[in-house]
């Protein structure tokens, strides 16, 4: 079912009937000659403040907009130096406004350097996601959604967070409708949380959560996103990690939020065959929440990032849509989603491959010091055009 | 609470209650894994029996896990 939303203003171009048809307080100067006269007078007369010549005959003339007149120009032209007098006309991009109207709201794109590369088309990559669901009548997941197992519980997603996770790797590019993914890529999400919570806070079934584990193995996806974690660490799930390693699946999870709660180590997170994500803020700083630590893989966006959420709400989701969520759960899709990018340019690597490709490719940030790996952001902040780009 | 265990090549320990984790797998290392479901009170005892046990390669809790937004 197709859900109206609400757009966006986009900020780079307003909507024809609003645009100028000339710059403001700008005119142009054509000269037969070269001659300072008309300039003498338009300084004078008009209080112009700049007069940048462009080549001999062609001259911009900056003054105050409500000093331009249609007599002002032609008293301009009626100079014998003078061939032509006129106001500077706006000229827009043709390109118009980016098909996605919320775009301009995800900083952590332009942070990645999204903007700045061509991405490879991922359509045929699986990223599995383990998390509370998904809403698959979302617009900006239509077609996103290659798999949905949520055996045991509903299909809602009642959080909304896998929802969420889902638009951030996955989110439909210039569809019209709502945010950009990171990739393009298809997404195959098991339900591990139930329905309820548990004292107020939703925990994984931990039988669903290691079968899933198995059947992500045998799904043929290329990577697996975690955005969930504990302090203990489970010999099973350090058997089904191998397993995926095996299985050629690049895993991705969350350092966790708990940085101003002791900064525990989190699993799987810290398991051996586990990527591990770290938040970044707006400002290029680690986000404050973020666990910090040694098996830390980089960072990416965390803070205030906008994605989909369902378009029901819930008794435990008053919000609907779309918000701007915080958390490593938020910055683990991000890496997923470019890891599933790295997989479509590079169909024959090992998740291997691809985690040292995440690493080496990462940018430097300021507050690592000029160091190559700090325990705040491992390698760097994902860097994705640096990660496409041929070497 | 919910224990999960693992036994070695072979070898069977008689749990009440345990179910395979992965019942439709044949493959060896998947077939030996157990998990079963008891009351708080009893689940410490059985853990510290199934982790005395010869017949168990390794028996744990659970493992907690919880969203990171």
């Amino acid at each position: 079912m197709a859900v109206p939303l609400p757009t966006d203003v986009p900020t780079f171009l307003a909507p024809a009937h609003e645009r100028l048809e000339y710059v403001p307080g700008s005119i142009v100067v054509g000269l037969h000659e070269s001659a300072g006269e008309p300039f003498d007078y338009l300084q004078r007369e008009a209080g112009a403040h700049t007069v940048e010549s462009l080549d001999d005959n062609l001259t911009v003339v900056g003054l105050d907009e409500r000093a331009v007149s249609q007599q002002l120009l032609r008293t301009v032209e009626s100079s014998p130096a003078v061939a032509f007098a006129e106001r500077m006309p706006a000229r827009w991009l043709s390109a118009g406004p980016a098909a996605d109207p919320r775009h301009n709201r995800q900083w952590g794109l332009r942070a990645i350097r999204w903007f700045d590369t061509a991405t490879p088309d991922v359509v045929s990559v699986t990223v599995a996601i383990c998390d509370t669901g998904v809403d698959e009548t979302h617009p900006d997941l239509a077609g996103a959604i290659a798999s949905y197992d949520h055996a045991g519980a509903s299909a809602d997603d009642l959080v909304g967070h896998g929802t969420h996770v889902s638009g951030i790797a996955a989110g439909r590019n210039d569809d019209a409708a709502g945010v950009i993914g990171v990739a393009g890529c298809r997404v195959a999400m098991w339900k591990v949380f139930p329905d309820e919570p548990m004292q107020g806070n939703f925990y994984v079934d931990g039988t669903r959560f290691l079968r899933a584990l198995n059947a992500v193995a045998a799904s043929g996806a290329k990577v697996l996103n975690l955005s969930l974690g504990g302090t203990q660490s489970s010999q099973a799930e350090q058997l089904l990690f191998e397993r995926l390693e095996r299985a050629g699946v690049t895993v991705v999870a969350a350092m966790g939020n708990e940085h101003d709660h002791g900064n525990p180590v989190e699993y799987p997170a810290a398991y051996d065959h586990v990527f591990a994500v770290g938040a970044v803020a707006e400002t290029n700083r680690r986000s404050p929440f973020s666990n910090t630590g040694p098996h830390i893989g980089i960072g990416a966006p965390g803070s205030n990032v906008l994605s989909t959420l369902p378009v029901k709400a819930s008794p435990y989701r008053p919000d609907t849509r779309y918000a701007s969520w915080s958390g490593t759960s938020m910055a683990t899709p991000h890496v997923a989603a470019a890891a599933a990018l790295v997989a479509a340019q590079h169909p024959d690597w090992t998740p291997a491959d691809t985690k040292e490709h995440l690493r080496s490719r990462a940018a430097k940030v300021a507050d690592m010091g000029g160091k190559s790996f700090t325990e705040e952001f491992g390698s760097g902040l994902l860097d994705i055009a640096s990660l496409l780009a041929s070497d | 609470m919910k224990i999960q265990f693992k036994l070695r090549e072979g070898a069977s320990v008689d749990v009440p209650g345990a179910v395979r984790l992965f019942p439709d797998d044949d493959d060896p290392e998947l077939a030996s894994l157990y998990v079963v479901e008891l009351p708080d009170d009893e689940a410490e005892d059985t853990l510290r029996e199934l982790k005395r046990s010869t017949a168990v390669e390794f028996a744990e809790p659970q493992a907690e896990r919880r969203l990171h937004r």
